[in-house]
């Protein structure tokens, strides 16, 4: 699904992820690691959000000789969402709708599934940090993506939200889409079959052996 | 005490200068480099012979006043200032003073200009005005006393929005091409209303100017590089926008084309008042065909700004530099008499150029103290 080759990702000189190669099969990935230690970087730049070194293909789509197929086809999840104050959830969510050709239902729907209706037409600043979660959730799973990167998608938001996310990723994996999780809490692996374990870590990838439970079930 | 004073200088007094070098340095670039010191001597003494011309020079004062004050008050609304409201433990009078002394800060460009003129109308015999405007200068501080105290005493401003604003959140989408001018609008209303303001002014003056001598068409665009210059400070904040507000536009599926057509209709938007005064102004001798040339010129200045920021990650400091020597190179243009339809297509051409080279290769640089590791980690 994800093929990426020899990325290097440098902040002004100073060099903070380098992936030799790494293949992301489908499935769900879940990525460990510390607190700055290149989880978010990695996940930006999958996305299409950062320049970097290498290559990076999605299939048949590179992102650099096919920017508008491979940046139709991923999508990406803040950690921690921080938009313009002046724009409301329901800008953001018709604005990314409208480019990543979402239907009129399916946003409605993700808006009803997520909570989002009470403060739709609020301006962010307003928002507390789980309701511009919300938003950032339901912008993520917008339109037809093969990919979709979550970072941190449970912080912030209440149990209630937690169990829709969990729904959520169940059903558009169960359409064939390619998940990249991180998160520092364990997830229950009863709700997500987790396909892969990787950990960031001294500017590397590694992949770890499968979390508890997932031998058991392939 | 002294603490307190060195706490509020590093977090708010040493900040507004760091972060409005690029202004000052304009203003005073303008101020003094197009007036010599003695014609500030002969304009003060104008303005100190003049009811009229004294309000208006405090009417610019004012505004100067209110952007300090604004910065300060959006601090206190930011979480990394929340530990500011702490100074609600400190007895009032300790605290109105510590303001003060913020706002003496803030204040002191004006204070020294202010000195500096008032010294020559003293000894030109306009004291009533000199003294008038010398408790002018010491009054305006205590207003923004008052402004900071309203509030760290309410800390949380009311938010809820009226009929009208939510009747047409509900109606309407933002376009895209408004996002910038809405956080201009929201977060930096006193940058914009000055920049414009500013512009505008050089228009209007140049459209009065240019019948009074045997000026060419080269006069209006030096008024445009001028206006360009000047706008420079709001594509900075247009390229931070994007980058730190906004990240998510570089995953969204928009061809290049649309992406241009959006800064385009941003940009075209932005120059809209200037254009607009120079048809209202239009001197007898400026063809209609001169106009759309000029117009085109001052937009694709932005276009070139634009895609010298995606090209390069600017600090304040280069961005000065850059703008002297780009200042310098489009002045002997204009003045070794490239036509301005050269220009303005040179200008468009490099500009979508670069936007569309490195659109994607842009990167916000966060400063190299950010990217050390914490000792918690």
């Amino acid at each position: 699904m994800l093929q990426i080759t020899n990325l290097h990702k440098s902040y002004g000189g100073h060099l903070v992820l380098q992936v030799p190669s790494l293949f992301l099969k489908e499935g769900i990935h879940w990525f460990k690691g510390a607190n700055g230690s290149g989880k978010t970087t990695f996940f930006r730049t999958l996305a299409g959000m950062l320049p970097f070194e290498g290559e990076i293909k999605m299939g048949t789509w590179d992102i650099r000789k096919n920017p508008i197929d491979y940046r139709l086809h991923i999508n990406y999840g803040e950690a921690e969402p921080d938009y313009p104050e002046f724009l409301t959830a329901n800008d953001l969510i018709q604005f990314v709708a409208k480019a990543k050709k979402a239907s009129q239902k399916q946003v409605d729907e993700l808006i009803e599934l997520l909570g989002i209706e009470p403060f739709l037409y609020q301006p962010s600043g307003t928002y507390s940090s789980g309701m511009l979660k919300k938003t950032s959730l339901a912008v993520a799973f917008l339109g037809q993506p093969k990919v979709i990167i979550l970072d941190e998608p449970l912080i912030t938001i209440d149990d209630a939200t937690v169990q829709k996310v969990y729904e959520l990723v169940q059903r558009y994996h169960a359409q064939g889409v390619t998940f990249l999780l991180s998160s520092h809490q364990d997830f229950r692996f009863e709700a997500l079959p987790i396909k892969q374990l990787f950990e960031v870590k001294d500017k590397k990838i590694t992949e770890l052996p499968p979390p508890r439970g997932e031998n058991d079930r392939h | 005490m002294l603490s307190v004073l060195h706490i509020l200088r590093k977090t708010l007094v040493t900040e507004y200068y760091r972060l409005n070098t690029g202004f000052l340095f304009l203003v005073a670039m303008f101020a003094f480099g197009i007036l010599r010191p003695e014609d500030h001597i002969a304009l003060a003494s104008y303005v100190f012979a003049s009811p009229f011309l004294l309000a208006l020079m405090g009417v610019v004062f004012a505004l100067y006043h209110f952007k300090t004050v604004f910065f300060v008050r959006q601090r206190l609304l930011w979480d990394s200032h929340s530990f500011l409201y702490n100074l609600l433990l400190i007895a009032k009078p300790y605290r109105w003073a510590a303001w003060l002394y913020v706002q003496w800060m803030l204040w002191l460009p004006v204070a020294l200009y202010v000195i500096f003129v008032g010294y020559y109308g003293w000894w030109t015999g306009q004291r009533l005005s000199v003294i008038a405007t010398m408790i002018y200068l010491l009054l305006v501080p205590v207003t923004g006393v008052a402004a900071y105290e309203y509030r760290l005493q309410r800390p949380n401003p009311d938010t809820r929005l009226s009929i009208v604003t939510t009747y047409l959140n509900r109606r309407f989408n933002k376009p895209q091409w408004s996002y910038f001018i809405l956080y201009l609008f929201s977060e930096n209303p006193v940058l914009l209303f000055l920049t414009k303001g500013f512009s505008c002014f050089v228009v209007v003056g140049i459209c009065k100017i240019y019948p009074t001598d045997s000026y060419d068409e080269r006069l209006f665009s030096l008024g445009a590089l001028t206006i360009g210059m000047v706008h420079s400070v709001l594509m900075l904040h247009l390229y931070e926008f994007e980058h730190l507000q906004l990240p998510l536009l570089r995953n969204m599926p928009m061809k290049m084309g649309q992406r241009l057509q959006q800064y385009g209709l941003l940009f075209v938007l932005m120059m809209l008042p200037e254009i607009v005064f120079l048809v209202r102004y239009m001197p007898v001798g400026l063809n209609w065909g001169y106009i759309w040339e000029w117009s085109l010129l001052v937009i694709g200045m932005l276009f070139l700004l634009f895609g010298r920021f995606l090209q390069k990650h600017y600090v304040m400091d280069t961005l000065l530099r850059q703008g002297f020597y780009a200042f310098f190179i489009g002045f002997f243009l204009i003045m070794f008499k490239v036509p301005t339809l050269i220009l303005a297509l040179g200008s468009w051409g490099i500009g979508l150029w670069l936007c569309h080279r490195f659109y994607y290769t842009s990167e916000y640089i966060i400063h190299q103290e950010g990217l050390k590791i914490r000792p918690e980690e």
